[in-house]
């Protein structure tokens, strides 16, 4: 539906300020052998990014 | 406190981070000087190289950097060389990098590793810890790295970081001299150790131009040949071709030459502080030491990565790519030109799609595809590493069908990462 402004309601709640969400602590166990798998055989860029396979290195 | 373990963490950053370009994940070379002298090496110089030493960033250049880094968002560090224990002050270094809070992970070949060195990784513990095994034994690692005594050491320095419970993984490069011993390291790793093992096959001419690794790197078929007889490893291929397949940057898609996350979520820097997409591509560098890295990374580096294609080679529209290691690095190294196909990638990615069944659509004029000039020849050999691993082939060697001849000794070339002959 078209509001007055010409904006459909969709967009006026995209608008709307985000809701503070209070800042949360959390532990992270640091463990290797689960990081992202790494993007290049010779560096340690990793993320979907990259687009190496079972070589490589560590992901991170 | 919640718990989170770290793969959901860490693919919840990428995914955060891939919204924008953001220098989260960097490579530093603190040297390239190395003990060792390995036939496959890309960037290795001799310990004795003074000037080499000379030319390297100061540990008060390393930490302004390191503040520099971390202040632009970096989480992930790598520390890589040449051999990183060959500078006296790397501990120095590493441990400032850890005060600022990095995920660090160090390459190393483990021979200088010592008691001490260990101690205070266990103090100062960093991410990963990654040793190079050249060979199970003696005889195939020394021959690899040419130097007396390193298998002892390389295996001691394995030892004082298990001792200490270091997260420690071992990896090789699969080349003519160690290939028959890969699966052996793969057991004395995992089975032996009880640590993460992979290898891989790819490996690149030097960076000073020099062809020579490539006198030891597989054939076409060896490399294959080594995929093909882990099922684990062609199982992961093949999920891996069917979640990347098709092109990867299409003109319709992009119309840049970078794919990967060089200079977009990665950057590398050498032991004279240049700053570039990645530790193998030297085309375009940016001095640390005349500037600062933001200036490096917004400006340099970002121009540097949206580089426009100008040729329609036949990797554009290929749809295996995520079977090849072609990339502008490799390109550069091997080709002359960040654009130029490499042949070598091209034969291993069709013979490894044909191996293990996948299509391969048409992508321009390609020799190795069906109707090109040596299609046949693929389709030829794909049937023999099959016949091959059937016959129960599986994990032993032999050497046959040669494509090309990594034999014949090749010396240097022209390049056009450093512009030199």
């Amino acid at each position: 539906m078209l509001k007055a402004n010409g904006e459909t309601e969709q967009e006026a709640l995209k608008k709307e300020k985000r809701r503070y969400m209070k800042p949360e602590l959390k532990r992270v166990q640091l463990r290797p052998e689960e990081a992202v798998l790494g993007g290049c055989k010779i560096s340690s860029n990793a993320g979907p990014t990259g687009t190496c396979v079972t070589c490589s290195t560590s992901g991170s | 406190m919640e718990t989170v373990n770290y793969g959901e963490f860490s693919r919840e950053m990428h995914r955060l981070l891939m919204r924008d370009r953001y220098p989260s994940n960097g490579t530093i070379e603190v040297t390239r000087r190395c003990p060792l002298t390995c036939a496959h090496c890309y960037n290795n110089l001799p310990m004795s190289d003074s000037a080499a030493r000379r030319s390297e960033l100061t540990f008060e250049e390393h930490c302004r950097i390191l503040d520099e880094i971390t202040e632009a968002g970096c989480l992930w560090l790598l520390f890589t060389g040449g051999e990183i224990f060959a500078r006296k002050d790397f501990l120095d270094i590493y441990t400032y990098a850890k005060s600022k809070g990095l995920l660090i992970t160090l390459f190393t070949n483990g021979t200088l590793m010592t008691p001490e060195i260990a101690d205070h990784l266990v103090e100062w513990r960093p991410f990963a810890i990654e040793i190079t095994l050249y060979g199970r034994t003696r005889e195939t690692y020394e021959r690899l790295t040419g130097i007396p005594g390193s298998f002892d050491r390389c295996i001691r320095g394995i030892e004082l970081l298990l001792e200490r419970k270091l997260p420690l993984s071992l990896k090789t490069v699969a080349v003519t001299i160690n290939r028959h011993e890969i699966w052996d390291m793969k057991r004395y790793a995992e089975e032996e150790l009880g640590v993460g093992f992979k290898f891989d096959a790819l490996m690149s001419p030097r960076i000073d131009c020099s062809q020579s690794p490539l006198a030891v790197r597989l054939t076409p078929q060896e490399s294959v040949e080594l995929d093909l007889q882990d099922p684990v490893r062609v199982s992961e291929w093949k999920k891996f071709a069917e979640k990347f397949g098709g092109p990867v940057n299409t003109p319709e898609h992009s119309d840049e030459i970078y794919h990967c996350g060089g200079g977009l979520n990665s950057f590398a820097i050498d032991p004279q502080g240049r700053m570039s997409i990645c530790v193998l591509s030297h085309f375009d560098t940016y001095d640390l030491r005349q500037g600062s890295f933001s200036e490096g990374w917004n400006n340099f580096l970002n121009k540097a990565r949206r580089k426009k294609m100008t040729m329609m080679t036949k990797c554009v529209k290929c749809e295996i790519k995520a079977m090849c290691g072609m990339c502008p690095a490799n390109g550069e190294l091997e080709s002359g030109h960040a654009e130029k196909p490499v042949d070598y990638l091209c034969q291993v990615a069709h013979l490894r799609a044909q191996s293990f069944g996948l299509a391969v659509p048409p992508h321009g004029d390609c020799e190795y595809c069906e109707g090109g000039q040596r299609y046949d020849h693929i389709v030829e050999l794909a049937d023999s590493l099959r016949k091959h691993i059937e016959g129960g082939a599986s994990k032993t060697f032999s050497r046959y069908l040669p494509i090309v001849s990594t034999e014949k000794k090749l010396t240097q070339s022209s390049c056009s990462s450093c512009s030199c002959h």
